[in-house]
Order: C-alpha cells, then structure tokens, then sequence
C-alpha cells in the first residue's frame, strides 16, 4: 500500500506549505513584490505603514519607453500629509521623488515621469502627521533597460548649451478644480550607468510662492526620473510661484511663473 | 496560489508535456486566403495587438497573382509567417513569385522577408534607412514578445527601392503610393491594383482597431489620407482590421486622428500630466475598436510631450 507508506511526509509538506502561506499573509503585499522589504525599510525608513486605497498610481500597463513611463499619483482624504514619495521596488535607484511641502496637505495630486530599469511595482507613500505611511502604487510592465539607457543628451555634442533652460505655466482651474503648476526643465538626468557618462541630474528644487517669497515645497530627485523632467501640481490660492533648483554638480536653474487668467 | 507548487512531479511533468503540446500546435498560423477581385487576395488579420498567442498574426497581408507569379504585399511578422504566407500564394499563382512589397518598416509587417530571399523585396528608400538604423532593435523585441514563433528570423533588407508610380508586372498595373505620416517622411508605401481598384493601403488605413503611432505625424497622415481619397478605391485592405468598401475605413481612421489630436491639444491647455492623459475618456463610437485604450496610451507616450511642452512658457 503505498499512500500510507508516503502519507506523514505528505501531511508533512503540507503542515510546511500551510505556515508558508500563513507568513505570506502576515507580510502581504498587495503587489506581492520581491523588493517590498527594501522599499519598506530604506525608503520609508522602517516606520509603520498601511495599504491604503486612498493613495492611487497610474501608469500605463506596458511600459512603451522605458526611459519615460508617465506617473500620476493621486491622494484623496487624507489630512496631515508631511511628505510624499514616490519610488520603484526593483529599480538600481529605488526612490524617484520626494515631496515636502511646507504646508499639511489633505490631498495630492501629482505627475512626472520615471526610468524603469526592468518590470516593478510603482508606489506612492505619504507620510501623515502620526509618522504613518499611506502606501497605494501597482505594477508597470517593462522591457527593461530605462535606467541604464543614455541619455539623449549623453549623444548630443550641444547638450550643455541647453542645459537648465526652463518652462512652465499656471493653469487657472475651473468651478472647483484646483489649479495646476507644471513645469520642465532641460537636463540628462544621467544615473550614471552608462561608461563614461558620470551621474549628473536636478536634486533639489523649491518652489516659492509670489509675491511674499514664502516656501511652499520642496521637492527632492534623483536619476530615476526621466530626463528633461516634467513635474504637474495642483496647488490653490497661488498667483504665481518663483522655482529654484540645483543638481549634484552645482548648476543652478530658476524660473518664475504667473498665473494665466484662464484656461483656453 | 504557492501552495500549488507542492503538488507532485507527476502533475508537473503532464503539465509541462501539456504546455509543450500547446506550443507545437500554434506553431501554425492557419493563414487562409479571401479573393477579394479577380486576382487579389487579402490574408485577413485580427484588431488585436501582437502576443505569444497570435504569434504576430494580427495584420493584414495579401497578394495579386500576375502570369509571373504573385506580387506579394508585406511578408508578415516571422520567418515562419512569410514561409506559410509563400506557399499558400504560390498555390494561387502557379508556384511562382515576382516580387514582394513592404507597405512599412514595422516588425509586424516586415521581419517575415527572409522567406522571400531569393526574390526580389521592394520597399521605399525611407523604410530600407529605417530598418537599416533600427531593424534589430524591432527583431530582438519582437523576439522577447512573440517567443518561439520567431524562431530562425533574421532581418533581410529590401533588395529594391520603390519608386512610386505604375508597374506592370505579367500584365497586371499596379500603383505605387509613396505617403507619409505613420512610419515617417516618405515610409508609407500604399498599393493599388489598377483594374480592380483595390487599394492594400498599409498602416496608413486602420479599420475597427485603434492606430498605431511609434513614429507617427499626425498632420502628414491627414495629408496622406487625402490623396488616397483622391484615388477613389473601389475597396481598402486596412494594415489591420477589416476589408471595407470604399472610404469608410479611411474615414474612420480620420476620425481617430482628428479625435487623438484634439484630445492631447485639450489636455496639454489644462495642464494634464501624462499620467492623466492615460485615462483620457475615449468616445463611445471607438469602444468597440481593437486595442483603443492601448494604443492610446502608447499615443501618450509617442505624441504627448510636444503637445504639453508647447504648453509651456519657456525662459
């Protein structure tokens, strides 16, 4: 009879299987990501976090350039959030952005772009005033190599002549809707991947309100966002804002924005 | 779910020999053939997009027969493709084949040529530069989302350049259309079979199934929709979905470019993200299109950011 025979080492097997699920479960992430742990202990620090539905990622499900997945982060109802990041489980470069306003926020909305280096979880977290992080994000699926991809700029003989150049505009929102700062700046954003291209890209930037100079936020990146980076804000009750910015080689790039009076 | 994994090696093995059975059976594309006028013959596709499950079997393909053998329009995605795309013409046109035309250099369209190697392969001068600067970037990828069905294809260049204009070839005329704003300047070749007006319009023409836009510009693409109006085609074979009388498919694909146009114009005036753009609402009359929520995200990616930088004042 061979059942009895084989019968403890299979109830065995499966004593094993059963804690195996029962620890995934504990550890859930919705994403059932490798690289969660990482993200959860360097990125945010090792500071308690939930899943939260509140806090929404939309990027495209296949990514069609690697070098330049669009990302919207959009947070709903949550009061007293200090700090918003967003960041990629397996990306060589983890976190992409870090927002910090000066004010509690109650909601976000936010877009930019990202380099993925292969398939990846894109998350959002936001820090409420408990020191609580809200985590939303899903997957991107990628062919891969964005992060170590050159730049355009990398090719480009004229690419410094360009460099810093900058763009953006207020867009009055209509009956209800906030109103929007985007912006751009001209940069390779290299990682640094790349053999004889060293790492080169905008670190920090801050916005200030007009006319009264006042800090509004600041905003903290590295070379996992795309290059040229175009960064989207609702803001409200703003008539213009003064941008500054910085990268790691210490140039410095500056634009000032007014309010258009509508929208077209 | 990794509970699953402990069940024995029995069950693994039957279905791994499942699997590999599946595999074996699609390596078949079952390419069947519509005469569509005396003579002409569309290959018809799907409006789906290409995976490991249609093997790039999604396009439309066809051929004219001639008395020196099949004109053929566009070897397909594979090697193997083409090879099962060339038997079933020369079962049509007496074992022979004159020539083949490349409508465009999109690998779904083109990566099959190396089953017509010993004849010659017409294509226009700006699709041979774009399959000579990017022809094994588009292999290696087609090579990552097909799998097995590309086995053995290797890029093959045009032998020939086409030049637009008429040809006669065993005594049919047939039209050369050189038009632009798909795949590039000038990269758009159209075909028309003079007596029986049937125009394989390549990627210029979608039908039912949202077109696609890697290399796409749109004002030219209008332009180009035009002067295939003005020919005034009895029927369209589309690149991809359905045959249609007349212009209605060109209409139709009209009406997306106009419609993905306005849309990115709108969303770059509002400030939108292309993270918005993404969930962009799409009108009911495309609901039914193949493939329109995908390749209008596809369309952010490629068209987006002139709109929206544009948008922008710069200093």
């Amino acid at each position: 009879m061979e059942v009895p025979d084989r019968l403890p080492g299979f109830v065995a097997a499966l004593v094993i299987a059963c804690i195996l699920c029962e620890a995934d479960a504990v550890a859930s992430d919705p994403l059932d990501s490798p690289g969660w742990r990482i993200v959860a202990e360097q990125v945010l620090a090792g500071a308690p976090y939930r899943f939260d539905d509140r806090v929404s990622v939309h990027v495209p499900a296949v990514a069609e350039d690697p070098t330049r997945v669009p990302l919207h982060v959009q947070v709903t109802d949550i009061p007293g959030i200090q700090r918003i990041v967003v960041a990629a489980d397996l990306n060589p470069i983890t976190r992409a952005v870090t927002l910090l306003p000066e004010h509690r926020l109650d909601r976000v909305s936010f877009g930019t772009q990202i380099k993925v280096e292969q398939a990846t979880p894109v998350r959002a977290a936001v820090l409420d005033d408990d020191g609580l992080w809200h985590v939303g994000g899903t997957w991107v699926s990628a062919a891969g190599g964005g992060c170590s991809a050159p730049s355009l700029a990398s090719v480009d003989p004229s690419w410094s002549e360009r460099l810093g150049e900058a763009g953006g505009r207020i867009f009055r929102g209509s009956k209800g809707v906030p109103d929007r700062l985007k912006f751009s700046v001209v940069h390779p954003m290299d990682a640094g991947f790349v053999s004889g291209v060293p790492r080169l890209y905008i670190q920090e930037t801050s916005i200030h309100a007009i006319p009264d100079g006042k800090r509004v936020m600041r905003m903290l990146t590295t070379a996992a966002v795309s290059e040229n980076p175009v960064f989207a804000f609702d803001f409200t009750g703003i008539e213009g804002v003064a941008i500054q910015g910085r990268d790691n080689n210490g140039n410095r790039f500056a634009l000032r924005v007014a309010a258009t009076k509508t929208v077209p | 779910m990794r509970c699953a994994y402990r069940w024995g090696a029995a069950s693994t093995t039957a279905l791994l020999l499942m699997a590999f059975a599946a595999v074996t059976a699609a390596a078949d594309y079952e390419l069947l053939a519509e005469e569509v006028a005396e003579g002409v013959w569309v290959v018809p596709g799907t409006t789906e997009g290409f995976s490991r499950d249609n093997g790039g079997h999604m396009l439309n393909t066809g051929f004219v027969v001639t008395d020196e053998g099949a004109v053929i329009v566009d070897p397909g995605p594979t090697l193997r493709y083409g090879e099962q795309l060339r038997a079933l013409a020369e079962s049509k046109a007496g074992g022979a084949i004159a020539r083949v035309y490349l409508t465009h250099h999109h690998p779904d369209h083109a990566l099959g040529a190396l089953a017509f190697s010993d004849v010659p392969v017409h294509a226009l001068p700006a699709t041979i530069a774009a399959l000579e600067r990017d022809g094994q970037k588009l292999l290696n990828n087609f090579y990552r989302l097909l799998g097995d069905w590309m086995r053995g294809t290797r890029m093959h260049l045009p032998t020939q350049s086409a030049e637009p204009g008429q040809v006669k070839i065993g005594g049919r005329r047939l039209q050369v259309l050189a038009l632009s704003g798909h795949s590039g300047a000038g990269a758009d070749l159209a075909i028309l079979d003079v007596g029986s007006r049937v125009l394989f319009a390549g990627d210029i023409v979608f039908n039912a199934r949202a077109p696609a836009t890697p290399d796409a510009d749109i004002g030219r693409w209008l332009t180009s929709l035009e002067a295939v109006a003005a020919l005034a085609p009895e029927q369209i074979v589309p690149g991809h979905g359905p045959l249609a009388a007349g212009l209605d498919a060109l209409k139709a694909t009209r009406d997306w470019l106009d419609w993905l146009d306005n849309t990115m114009r709108d969303g770059a005036s509002r400030g939108l993200s292309m993270g918005e753009m993404l969930n962009a609402p799409i009108p009911k009359r495309f609901a039914s299109w193949g493939q329109a929520r995908r390749e209008l995200q596809r369309s952010v990616n490629h068209i987006y950011s002139s709109y929206s930088t544009a948008a922008l004042d710069w200093n």
